[in-house]
């Protein structure tokens, strides 16, 4: 067996293995982790393939930006407050799994019995060589043929700034400073949202509405902004 | 075009006028919104929204008449476009209407310009779905389109409920538009080419003459149907439709109803019918089945909601149904193991996109009443609309005629549109999905009338809580009447119109410098 | 093409040194180092008051903020580059693309400038 083909399994393996590891962790932390794991081995998948670039950009973006939010975002929340890991109804296990293997199987099928497939195109690896590589072919491609794609991704990243801002941005923030005191939110005495207790538990009351380090937050309750939408209702509950 | 001869030639700026309109309008609403003084920005970006849709809505004359693409083929400016443009530009100039009075009420709560940003890039991406002409266009557009409306659902955001429907909304979107992604991936491979007019001409000389089914195909079109089967909220993908609208603020549930539907059957009528046309007698079957489960579950859960939000949900569900039923007469020859004389269906397509103009009229309607009725302080459910008629006259029997319109009675618009559908139905020889069509109609004439009665017929125990002015919210419900009341009658030409303008959708339009790879038989 | 070649393997061989380098160190440490513990040396240091803050500190919700628009530069970084690298066949008209590209992402920056959310208080 040539070594690239032991390379090849190597790294697909630990990639599989990493995945099952990250479904079948109890600690979200843990899952993470394995998560980089498997986004590093596919890193590796796409150099074999040659495609460096978005080797580096499997790295970058994934095990780097979006791991690190990932993991904010696991340590904003208290661990406590997330549903227990591996409690669904154990029909809706095996109905999930049995789904899961389904796909497998189809999709082993489709590829086993491909007759029909595209042609490689004008694109060849002896042209992507003479223009110095596989970046700089990215390069090429993505700036003229797929150019309206690329400014459509520009709006998309423009939406997520937005939208990020419009949903993780605390209010006070966004209001100026006679407004403030009129808006009611989470976890704050009736009617102060902007003065916040100066303990240092008053953070981690203003994400849950409960404080853990300070007895500050005790007897405060839980206080829901009044809108045009809101009716009393059990959030979570089972509603046909 | 290949890596060493570049196609460095710019695009046909006259062709995306409307397009770049939308774009721009987003563009400087960002700046207004971040310059213009919190106490004039309510009215300064209401006025340069519906100004910026109006003037999107008069560029696409000249788009009308034009059969091109460009941007080296991933934009085609040709009737389909037009014609879905046009229902996304009036569905979001009516959004605005709808929402504008929501927004100034409860405007110390939620931010103003955010709202109006998201809507544009929203819009933006559902026009840009629509006159796609590239896989990845298609992709990146829904993704907008959706991105900003899980942003929206969400506006509310000390609301419980409308974070628990976003949550629910954003997660099942994220997954389904992985599916929908492997299903790319699965037609790039099986066609080599990202462009639908090459993907048409190599699956479709690729699949001539074959005899068998092969999995791989199968495998391409389930994951592309299920991908877009979310977005459009088809059963049994609909699980967050009725979470999502109850929890979202009501105006953005009347435009979350519309605009993301649209672009999801801009994409489905985009990839199925332009791209993958030669396998229309493989594909139509999974879409009548999806249809008949949508019409069926959509009418019947609704039977049982006594939240109108959630009531108007399902009602949402079931007319994803009916609008399914156009896409799945649409009939073309070739196929595997199948020899048509010729394209029999387009009236199919037709019928989809006159349902869809007139959706637009009757949902966004039903939503702004509602919308109406809680700007003064009562709530969504049944009870809240009892006895409306002697309270509220006018709104009341705009209500009564959005829900009759939705049921189907003969001058309204809903009538015609499932005349429409039911004719394709019966010229594609799928006579049991017309019967299909008609008794989901039968059922859900329960649910639109029991509204009607609740508001004639009964006792008034609610009264309005507050008193408030919504001129642009009257304004917009006044046009839906009008709307629903004449649009019906104009109906046979509007359908005509838009068959003309998407009979040209399977030719292959002149893509500049687009790559014409073959298929082979390895 | 070599899909797979000698670029590759010095990469490989660096991880490889890299990995073997911090394995050395700990392993070293590990058999020469000197291991009594004791009740004290494993006690967290505060000061010499009780430890009694909570084991579990959660961050504020601006951290998400930064974060989220870390990832969204981020990315913007990413598409920047195969541009760089084929500047000199794309010119004037890969610059205009990158143009309207860096102005949209402008577009958000400012935006999120002028609603505080780069702003730590």
């Amino acid at each position: 067996m040539p070594w690239e083909t032991l390379i090849f399994f190597l790294v697909g393996a630990l990639a599989i293995l990493s995945a099952l590891g990250m479904v079948a962790m109890n600690n979200p932390v843990h899952s993470a982790i394995f998560l980089v794991i498997c986004f590093v081995q596919i890193a590796g998948i796409f150099v074999m393939l040659g495609a460096e670039y978005l080797a580096v950009i499997q790295i970058i973006v994934y095990t780097g930006a979006v791991m690190v939010l990932l993991l904010f975002v696991l340590m904003l929340v208290d661990m406590d407050d997330l549903p227990e890991f591996h409690t669904a109804e154990p029909l809706t296990r095996v109905i999930g799994t049995l789904l899961g293997v389904m796909l497998l199987i189809e999709v082993a099928i489709a590829i086993g019995t491909r007759t029909i497939s595209g042609a490689p195109g004008t694109d060849t690896p002896e042209a992507v060589a003479l223009v110095g590589g596989n970046t700089q072919a990215i390069g090429r491609v993505l700036y003229t043929k797929y150019l309206l794609p690329f400014e459509i991704i520009s709006m998309v990243l423009t939406v997520g700034v937005l939208g990020a801002i419009v949903l993780a941005l605390p209010e006070r923030l966004g209001l100026e400073a006679g407004r403030r005191r009129d808006t009611i939110s989470l976890g704050h005495p009736r009617g102060t949202d902007t003065v916040l207790p100066i303990e240092s538990g008053a953070e981690t009351a203003n994400l849950s509405g409960r404080s853990n380090a300070q007895p500050a937050g005790v007897g405060r309750t839980l206080i829901m902004a009044t809108d045009p939408d809101d009716q009393p209702v059990k959030v979570g509950g089972r509603r046909s | 075009m290949d890596l060493l001869n570049l196609d460095l030639s710019g695009p046909q700026w006259g062709l995306v006028w409307p397009q770049l309109i939308v774009f721009l309008l987003a563009v400087v609403l960002v700046f207004a919104d971040a310059f213009i003084p919190k106490h004039r920005s309510f009215e300064m970006l209401t006025g340069i929204s519906i100004v910026g849709y109006l003037l999107a809505l008069g560029a696409l004359y000249w788009q009308h008449d034009k059969h091109a693409a460009t941007f080296q083929g991933s934009f085609r400016a040709d009737g389909l476009t037009v014609f879905l443009s046009l229902i996304i530009l009036v569905a979001a100039i009516f959004s605005v209407l709808t929402s504008a009075n929501y927004l100034k009420d409860y405007g110390e709560r939620v931010p103003i310009g955010e709202y109006y940003i998201l809507l544009a890039f929203s819009v933006l991406g559902a026009l840009l779905v629509s006159s796609a002409g590239d896989l990845i266009t298609i992709f990146v557009g829904i993704e907008l389109t959706a991105l900003a409306t899980y942003v929206l659902t969400g506006y509310t955001k000390r609301n419980a409920q409308a974070v628990e429907g976003a949550l629910k909304y954003f997660l099942l979107g994220i997954f389904a538009s992985a599916i929908l992604l492997y299903g790319m991936a699965w037609a790039y491979g099986l066609s080599g080419s990202t462009g639908l007019d090459n993907i048409r001409a190599n699956v479709g000389a690729a699949v001539e003459g074959q005899e068998w089914f092969e999995a791989s195909v199968l495998l391409a079109l389930l994951l592309l149907i299920v991908g877009l089967g979310f977005k459009i909220a088809a059963v049994p993908f609909h699980m967050w439709t009725p979470d999502a609208y109850e929890g979202a603020p009501t105006p953005v549930t009347a435009y979350m109803s519309v605009i993301p539907k649209a672009a999801g059957f801009a994409a489905m009528i985009r990839l199925l019918v332009q791209g993958l046309g030669p396998l229309s007698e493989d594909w139509r079957w999974l879409i009548a089945v999806l249809a008949v489960l949508t019409m069926m579950l959509g009418n019947i859960v609704a039977l049982s909601q006594r939240n109108l939000k959630r009531m108007l949900a399902y009602s949402s569900i079931a007319h994803t149904g009916y609008m399914m039923v156009g896409l799945a007469a649409y009939r073309e020859g070739t196929g595997f193991g199948n020899d048509l004389e010729n394209i029999i269906g387009t009236r199919g397509v037709s019928a989809l996109l006159y349902y869809m103009l007139a959706y637009v009229f009757m949902n966004i309607g039903a939503f702004a009443v509602l919308t109406w009725i809680q700007a003064r302080g009562r709530g969504v459910t049944l009870d809240d609309v009892s006895g409306l008629a002697s309270t509220d006259p006018l709104p009341a029997a705009a209500m009564a005629v959005f829900m009759v319109s939705l049921m189907g009675i003969p001058p309204l618009i809903g009538f015609y549109a499932k005349y429409y559908v039911i004719l394709a139905a019966m010229e594609a020889d799928m006579l049991w999905l017309a019967i299909a069509v008609v008794l989901a109609s039968g059922i859900s004439a329960y649910f639109y009338l029991r509204v009607v009665a609740v508001m004639y017929f009964s006792s008034s125990d609610v009264t309005n809580t507050r008193s408030v002015r919504t001129p642009l919210l009257n304004a917009s419900i006044i046009l839906l009447v009008i709307g629903n009341l004449v649009l019906g009658l104009f109906s046979a030409g509007i359908v005509d119109l838009s068959e003309d303008w998407t009979n040209a959708l399977t030719v292959a339009q002149t893509t500049d410098g687009a790559d014409a790879a073959q298929v082979t038989n390895p | 093409m070599e899909t797979f070649g000698d670029n590759w393997l010095i990469v490989g061989l660096m991880a490889i040194a890299a990995l073997g380098m911090g394995l050395l160190l700990l392993g070293l440490n590990l058999l020469i180092g000197p291991s009594r513990p004791n009740k004290t040396k494993g006690d967290p240091y505060e000061s010499g008051v009780p430890d009694v803050s909570p084991v579990k500190a959660r961050f504020t919700p601006r951290f998400y903020m930064v974060a989220m628009l870390f990832v969204v530069f981020d990315i913007e970084a990413v598409f920047i580059f195969p541009w760089a690298v084929a500047f000199d066949a794309l010119g004037r008209y890969g610059f205009l693309a990158m143009l309207v590209f860096l102005f949209l992402l402008l577009d958000g920056y400012i935006y999120a400038w002028k609603k505080g959310a780069l702003e730590w208080v």
